[in-house]
């Protein structure tokens, strides 16, 4: 059987809570409602092409089964969590993509609770969707207290998503 | 689904007496040869739904369903085999395809561990037979939506969410979640398709190997193997070193193609008739 590569990648970036929250919405209320997270599941960061080709080019679109990650993170987060979702429920869509990968949304989070985030996702890639042989693929941001922000990204086997990140996030 | 109901739905699938004819209907798939459940099977397993539903006895319609899902595991894969003698290699290709998914809903709630009922047969020949087909590359969209769920219809979203679970059995059908307000995105060929029906030119692709493999089988369930060796192409095999290239290069064989390896996939395919 083929060995699956695992492309790991670090480095700075300009998507931070305050970028994801001011775009996501115009609507004030809601803004200041998930300004509160320190985790927050972002969008995918589609552009809208200037040529008008890509009319479906929207700002609330998340890899398919966010939901439920959604949903298993804010069961199994400690109170310190303050969990949410760059969406409002009625304007949240799915993308679902061609390849038999599975794609988990980006998610930023403040320094102080980023090992407890990758330790949920960790057990979600576990629990929810008993994929050891697939490709995951996931984007955590992590935000600091002087405003700088970190990507992290993974791409590999899902089984050894837990090894990679856990030297990052200890 | 935890491992005591798991167990309880197993031993309802050996045990429970309103089964005993789906039972040894599907434990008896050898002597069915290459015909298809009967009407009967699935009839009667209906019955045992609807009486088990009207009952609320679960544990009893999802063993309805654990044989429904069986019955259809044996009747792709008979399906693929008598496709495969017809030489429609692409509809075998997709009662596989069919195959493989529905063994994927069966192994969340009922391990065949004694191969009583074929499955792990039927897993293993499923993917030794996709491994012969020619299809590498498929055709693959990619969309958004919204998704609903089937048992009850409501809408998932991230703050509110219906109690069914994907891929859990309520009234004896299966949950999964139906795709609406589909827009399609693109189109993409990929070698990794969350699904494998859509092959590019299936018609196109050269089967002799499934060919050549189906001509000696005289049932499914045939026990076989190959293996994959390298030989090199036959018109390299014999040349001299000063010979012209079979290449047609106009060289010798010495200064063109000999430090080559003009090599090609030999498959030998063991067939066991005891």
């Amino acid at each position: 059987m083929e060995t699956a590569e695992i492309n790991f990648t670090e480095e700075l970036t300009d998507t931070s809570f305050s970028s994801v929250i001011n775009s996501c919405t115009e609507d004030s209320s809601f803004k200041d409602e998930i300004a509160l997270a320190n985790i927050l599941v972002a969008p995918y960061d589609i552009p809208i092409d200037t040529d008008d080709k890509f009319k479906f080019a929207n700002k609330n679109i998340f890899p398919v089964s966010t939901s439920e990650l959604f949903r298993y993170l804010k069961q199994k987060a400690p109170e310190e969590i303050k969990l949410d979702i760059a969406t409002k429920d009625e304007d949240y869509l799915e993308l679902a993509q061609h390849s038999d990968l599975v794609n988990l949304p980006t998610i930023i989070v403040s320094t102080i609770v980023s090992p407890i985030v990758v330790g949920l996702i960790t057990n979600y890639i576990y629990d929810s969707l008993k994929v050891e042989k697939t490709t995951i693929k996931s984007e955590i941001i992590v935000s600091d207290s002087n405003g700088n922000n970190k990507s992290f990204k993974y791409e590999g086997p899902a089984d050894q998503y837990e090894l990679t990140m856990s030297k990052i996030f200890k | 689904m935890s491992g005591s109901e798991m167990n309880k739905v197993e031993n309802l699938i050996y045990n429970a007496s309103q089964f005993s004819n789906s039972r040894e209907t599907v434990m008896q798939f050898k002597m069915r040869q290459n015909q298809l459940l009967p009407e009967e099977y699935w009839k009667k397993l209906l019955e045992i739904k609807k009486t088990a539903v009207k009952n609320s006895e679960h544990s009893i319609s999802k063993v309805s369903w654990c044989f429904e899902t069986i019955g259809h595991i044996h009747d792709e894969y008979i399906r693929s085999y008598n496709q495969l003698k017809e030489g429609d290699f692409y509809d075998s290709w997709c009662s596989l395809e069919k195959c493989e998914t529905q063994i994927s809903f069966l192994d969340d709630h009922f391990h065949d561990e004694k191969d009583e009922f074929g499955i792990d047969y039927i897993r293993n020949y499923v993917e030794k037979l996709q491994s012969l087909f020619p299809y590498k590359t498929f055709i693959s969209p990619g969309f958004t939506g919204k998704r609903r769920c089937s048992i009850c219809n409501e809408m998932i979203t991230p703050r509110n969410c219906c109690e069914h679970e994907n891929g859990e059995i309520y009234d004896g059908e299966m949950c999964s979640k139906i795709v609406t307000d589909m827009n399609i995105l693109e189109v993409s060929i990929v070698d990794n398709p969350v699904q494998k029906y859509s092959v590019i030119n299936a018609e196109k692709h050269n089967h002799e190997l499934l060919k050549y493999l189906i001509k000696k089988f005289s049932s499914p369930w045939e026990l076989w193997d190959y293996k994959i060796s390298k030989k090199l192409v036959s018109k390299y095999s014999k040349i001299g070193r000063n010979e012209l290239c079979p290449c047609e290069s106009g060289l010798k064989f010495k200064k063109c193609c000999l430090n080559e390896k003009k090599e090609i996939d030999h498959y030998t395919f063991m067939l066991n008739k005891n």
